[in-house]
């Protein structure tokens, strides 16, 4: 379980996070809904240890781990998926997938290349030659070798076409189901959220400005609107 | 035949073993710089230290081979500590780095002069007997000295290629944010790297003590001529400055045969100018 609770996190003098608190319960994919600027990738970049809270806190079950460095949290069992996915270009996906395991020291379980079958056959390519869905797949698979308790994902469907978006879906949905994975999930897809994410939340102007269940939200919801539309 | 073999032989051996320690020293500045975007002035002090150790341990009774190693383990302690102290405080901060390595060379020479005294001193090869090669005869410690100096660059080379080690270094490299998501405690991995700069400086110094004149201020003999094959051969790739100091190590050791030194320095770096303004990133291009 997530239990980040009135964060507060600023670059130099703004503060962009002004009192962030959501609980994931373990096991379900929480969304995080919002427009560009709002703040979501400084959270997700906050829960990783990239930047520091200046107040708040972030538990992970019992563990507070606000404001430790990132390698601590990547040991307690967080990975993550930035936005623009962070694949090492010049190596290959082998490569890739076993800095995912570097830190503990173990191997690349077999089970990633069942997940992810088309890996297996590129693993000695270079990844930066992988097109956009095949480097997105690396991503998420390199996240998930060292097998973590969660999972945080900023916006996994950006530049992916939709028959791509719907099959990243299905797969996240049978691993989060077979490792009882608790995901945070930034996103803008509404056809995303509503699929794999059991609630969703909105950010505005770095507070949550409200939550519903995901799968009752539509395109023409009110939260929608009044959050994501233009 | 022969005796174009006999003038030639030592000559380009000569040259030879001037262009792996070159590269000994080279490859620390450049794995330093490569992965820490950190131009460590001080390297040419590093490399006097090890010199040092190994004058010092050696007039203490040990014996030189020990003394090599002892004194590569010592300068890599140091850069334990230079790192600690000064290099992580300034990270992203390159021209203070710049200028803190440069005060920090400043220190070093000074600080040995203060120790042991500015006068130089020297230390008889370990093995002082001649190897018959062929035609020719050639000092056994300088072929020691080639052998452990390639086997050293190539260990170095096979660490960042094919180890476990290597692989964080370079993913810490380049993307020091994401390698930290991932888990790799990249502030470690900057300090190993940079220990093993130091390091690999220390040995240079060490193997060269029996060589030259051992004085506080030799580092920077081979300070410049490193920096110069690095600019020469490109800092991208470790094979950058293999082909870097082959140039410009090749061409001051045979040059100085012919010319005076200051005249084959100047030869050498007006080759460095033509090979920069021709390939400014380098010779070898990053893979």
């Amino acid at each position: 379980m997530l239990t980040i609770s009135d964060l507060h996190v600023g670059y130099g003098q703004g503060t962009v996070l002004q009192g962030v608190s959501m609980v994931v319960p373990r096991g379900t994919v929480a969304a995080l809904m919002g427009r560009n600027g709002m703040g979501k990738t400084t959270l997700c970049r906050a829960l990783m240890g990239l930047l520091t809270p200046s107040a708040g806190s972030i538990r992970l079950d019992e563990l507070e781990i606000g404001g430790r460095p990132p390698h601590r949290i990547a040991a307690a069992g967080v990975a993550y998926v930035p936005q623009g996915r962070g694949i090492f270009e010049r190596f290959t996906v082998e490569e890739n997938l076993e800095l995912g395991v570097a830190a503990s020291g173990g191997r690349v379980p077999a089970q990633v290349y069942r997940w992810f079958p088309a890996l297996a056959e590129l693993r000695r390519r270079t990844a930066g030659t992988l097109s956009g869905g095949e480097q997105q797949s690396l991503a998420i698979a390199r996240a998930l070798v060292s097998e973590p308790r969660l999972l945080i994902l900023d916006e996994p469907s950006e530049g992916l076409q939709p028959s791509l978006v719907d099959e990243m879906g299905s797969l996240l949905l049978r691993i989060v189901a077979d490792r009882h994975l608790t995901v945070f999930l930034v996103e803008q897809n509404l056809a995303l959220v509503r699929r794999i994410a059991t609630i969703a939340a909105f950010l505005v102007d770095g507070r949550i400005a409200g939550g519903a269940a995901a799968r009752d939200l539509t395109p023409e919801s009110p939260a929608i609107h009044r959050h994501l539309g233009l | 035949m022969d005796a174009l073999i006999l003038a030639w032989a030592p000559l380009l051996l000569d040259a030879l073993s001037f262009v792996l320690l070159l590269a000994l020293v080279a490859l620390g500045l450049v794995v330093i710089f490569g992965l820490l975007g950190v131009i460590n002035l001080a390297h040419g002090e590093l490399f006097m230290l090890g010199a040092y150790a190994v004058a010092l341990a050696v007039g203490w009774g040990a014996p030189f081979w020990l003394a090599v190693p002892v004194a590569a383990l010592f300068v890599g302690a140091i850069g334990w500590v230079i790192s600690a102290v000064l290099i992580e405080r300034l990270a992203a901060r390159p021209l203070d780095t710049i200028l803190a390595t440069w005060g920090l060379a400043i220190a070093l020479r000074q600080g040995v002069v203060l120790a042991f005294g500015p006068q130089s001193r020297s230390l008889d090869a370990p093995t002082g007997a001649d190897v018959v090669l062929g035609a020719i005869t050639y000092p056994a410690y300088r072929l020691q000295l080639m052998a452990l100096a390639a086997a050293v660059l190539v260990a170095t080379l096979l660490l960042f290629a094919r180890t476990r080690f290597g692989l964080t270094a370079r993913a810490a490299m380049a993307r020091p944010d994401m390698a930290a998501a991932l888990g790799i405690d990249v502030r470690r991995v900057w300090r190993r790297t940079f220990v093993l700069g130091a390091a690999l400086a220390g040995l240079a110094g060490a193997l060269i003590a029996p060589l030259i004149s051992v004085d506080p201020y030799m580092g920077l003999g081979f300070l410049v001529p490193a920096f110069l094959a690095i600019l020469v051969g490109g800092s991208a790739s470790l094979g950058g400055v293999l082909v870097g100091t082959g140039i410009v190590g090749g061409a001051d050791s045979l040059l100085g045969h012919w010319l005076s030194p200051l005249a084959a320095q100047i030869v050498v770096f007006f080759i460095a100018v033509l090979a920069i303004r021709v390939r400014p990133t380098g010779l070898v291009r990053s893979p």
